[in-house]
């Protein structure tokens, strides 16, 4: 009887046991794989048009003060009323903004404040730049062209002459 | 019969039952009773503990420009995502891993093991690092209702004028109960 009751008894701890060790082998530790992405873009970067560049183009001065306005679209006009614009040379600046192709939006500041052209010891000064974009913009296919008007500033009687200077254009990724 | 040939004659009965009762509990916590009167075995099988990855939410370091030296992105468990020197961030598409564990409703803690070296990720033929992981929660974890999930972050290192490109990699992630 009482070996009996003994060899069920450890027969019966064996057998759980077992199945206990079978048991956590199988559930007691699950791994999966993670996943990483990560993107490095091309940089940014921008150069003006070899050919495009902002002219103001032909115009004959008046008596009083005024000003040519130029257009990102290329168009010229004189609110005042005092200039004869004569030609059809007047055009916008055009840069090519190039980077990525996942095509992230950018930044593009103009100058804040006036810059200076020369002929000689005239001079005349361009400001209000503006832009088509304005402020930001987008690359498509990892590419996009801005381009660039201003207003000038004609003095009274403003001295004849090829009058040049140079302004900024910076982008910027977002 | 006597009662030793009776035991004998229960023995393959009693295996048989114990060995279902043990796979019956499984499914929760449950008491066993020995066969001995003067002695009680009480134990717990608990259900399989599994570790699924988001099907949206992977571990995404964002897009980024490298600068001109060895910098890093880091994404902190919470998906925040910061930088050293002359990395610019782009976008706002950064996120941390997200997993799902799941296991016995009796929420038994669990450990939480994430890669102690550095993996690969690659575009083509050029590569980047990605190490020091983080969890939260981090080292140990208790269920909650039976689930608990896991966001993971990590470093990436990004090297001076790191080739553009979409680069991916992968790595383990491994729970178990204590």
């Amino acid at each position: 009887m009482r070996i009996g009751w003994h060899i069920t008894r450890i027969f019966a701890i064996g057998s759980l046991v077992l199945v206990l060790g079978v048991a956590r082998h199988a559930w007691a530790a699950n791994s999966t794989s993670g996943t990483i992405t990560a993107t490095a873009l091309t940089a940014i970067s921008v150069v003006e048009s070899g050919t495009q560049h902002m002219n103001f183009g032909m115009f004959v001065p008046g008596t009083v003060v005024d000003t040519i306005v130029l257009t990102p679209a290329g168009a010229r006009s004189n609110p005042g009323g005092h200039l004869l614009l004569p030609g059809t040379g007047a055009q916008a600046d055009l840069f090519t903004v190039t980077g990525d192709t996942n095509n992230p939006s950018f930044s593009i500041t103009l100058p804040g404040s006036a810059v200076t052209l020369t002929s000689g010891a005239n001079n005349m000064t361009v400001d209000t730049f503006t832009s088509t974009p304005a402020g930001t913009g987008t690359l498509s296919s990892g590419t996009l062209n801005v381009t660039v008007g201003a207003t000038l500033h004609v003095g009274a009687n403003q001295v004849a002459g090829s009058y040049t200077g140079s302004y900024t254009f910076t982008v910027a990724y977002q | 019969m006597n009662a030793p040939m009776l035991m004998r004659n229960w023995l393959p009965v009693t295996a048989i039952f114990m060995l279902l009762l043990a796979v019956a509990n499984r499914a929760g916590a449950d008491s066993f009773q020995g066969s001995n009167d003067t002695e009680t075995l009480t134990t717990t099988v608990l259900s399989q503990i599994n570790i699924t990855e988001s099907g949206t939410q992977k571990l995404n370091f964002g897009m980024f420009v490298a600068g001109t030296a060895l910098n890093y992105i880091t994404v902190s468990p919470a998906g925040v995502r910061t930088f050293t020197g002359g990395i610019k961030l782009l976008g706002s598409g950064a996120s941390a891993d997200l997993f799902t564990v799941t296991g016995d409703t009796s929420n038994p803690s669990f450990s939480i093991t994430l890669p102690g070296s550095a993996v690969t990720l690659t575009s083509g033929s050029y590569t980047m690092t990605v190490d020091t992981f983080t969890s939260t929660p981090s080292g140990t974890g208790t269920m909650s209702s039976g689930t608990l999930n896991i966001t993971v972050g990590a470093r990436l290192n990004v090297g001076a004028n790191q080739h553009a490109g979409a680069y991916t990699g992968s790595y383990t992630i491994t729970v178990a109960y204590h």
